[in-house]
């Protein structure tokens, strides 16, 4: 059976990548609008902030017993949380939190367009193309940076979060930003390229073989 | 490069052109061009050895190598 070119799995590919491109660009431009409509009121709001949450109550009673089961809470957890704040006095502060929250996704849109060149050069059948090699290295380089950057982030004192006042016996530790699968990633797509690079230098030699 | 490719001058000696080499050879033009402006990285023993054949040479005819390039 012969499929058609366009819907080639490579095509399917370079298509889910610009459509997660834009997805994630339009999300951001979605987020960037909102905020700044909600800072209109003098608050500034922000959303799905992952933080990681201690409560110290946990910490003497963290286990839900039931009858056939019990649940074990422990005392820090990941949790998403939303802030809102006086736009004049902590408005550079959630500025900064936006973007420490959107490096990822920047990240993940820098990747799916240097994806989709590589799925297309391969759906065009021209998969040795020595702009693979490199833009799969580039990927790889922005994944490893982004999670050593998260790592950094993750330990960084935030001013706005240090300035929170919550109730006693509940306070926010630090940032909960993906780290372990960005350095897993970044690594493999680093491996990945060089591979490929090897690829290429092979056909090259093989097609100038007489 | 080190290894220079002298087809052209075994070519010219035999009063041969590069269309009936490669006819008589069985290889296509743009492969024997390849061999002939030196951009070649590899050449099969079968490909040197149908040269030979049909230019009758040895292959330190159609191939030198040369130090200081």
């Amino acid at each position: 059976m012969n499929l058609r070119k366009d819907w080639s799995l490579a095509y399917f590919l370079y298509y889910t990548c610009w459509i997660g491109y834009w997805s994630i660009g339009l999300y951001l431009v979605v987020t960037i609008a909102s905020t700044v409509m909600v800072s209109s009121d003098g608050y500034t709001r922000l959303l799905d902030l992952p933080v990681v949450m201690e409560v110290e109550e946990f910490s003497e009673f963290n286990e839900l017993q039931m009858p056939t089961a019990a649940i074990n809470i422990p005392e820090q957890f990941s949790i998403d949380i939303d802030i809102k704040a006086q736009t004049n006095q902590h408005g550079f502060n959630i500025v900064l939190l936006f973007l420490i929250q959107s490096l990822s996704s920047f990240a993940l849109m820098a990747v799916l367009f240097l994806l989709s060149t590589i799925f297309k050069n391969v759906a065009e059948e021209n998969p040795f193309d020595p702009v693979n090699s490199k833009n799969l290295l580039y990927s790889g380089v922005v994944t490893l940076l982004i999670g050593c950057i998260n790592i950094t982030l993750t330990f960084t004192p935030i001013p706005l979060l240090r300035e929170l006042h919550l109730p006693d016996g509940y306070a926010i530790k630090h940032l909960s930003l993906p780290t372990d699968i960005l350095l897993l990633v970044g690594v493999s797509l680093i491996v990945l390229a060089y591979v490929f690079k090897e690829g290429t230098r092979i056909y090259d030699e093989q097609k100038l073989t007489v | 490069m080190a290894i220079i490719v002298n087809l052209d001058v075994m070519l010219a000696k035999r009063k041969m052109s590069l269309t009936e080499l490669s006819e008589e050879v069985g290889i296509t033009m743009s492969n024997l061009s390849i061999l002939k402006t030196g951009k070649a990285k590899a050449i099969r023993f079968s490909t040197l050895e149908a040269i030979c054949e049909v230019l009758d040479c040895q292959p330190g005819d159609i191939l030198e190598y040369s130090e200081d390039q």
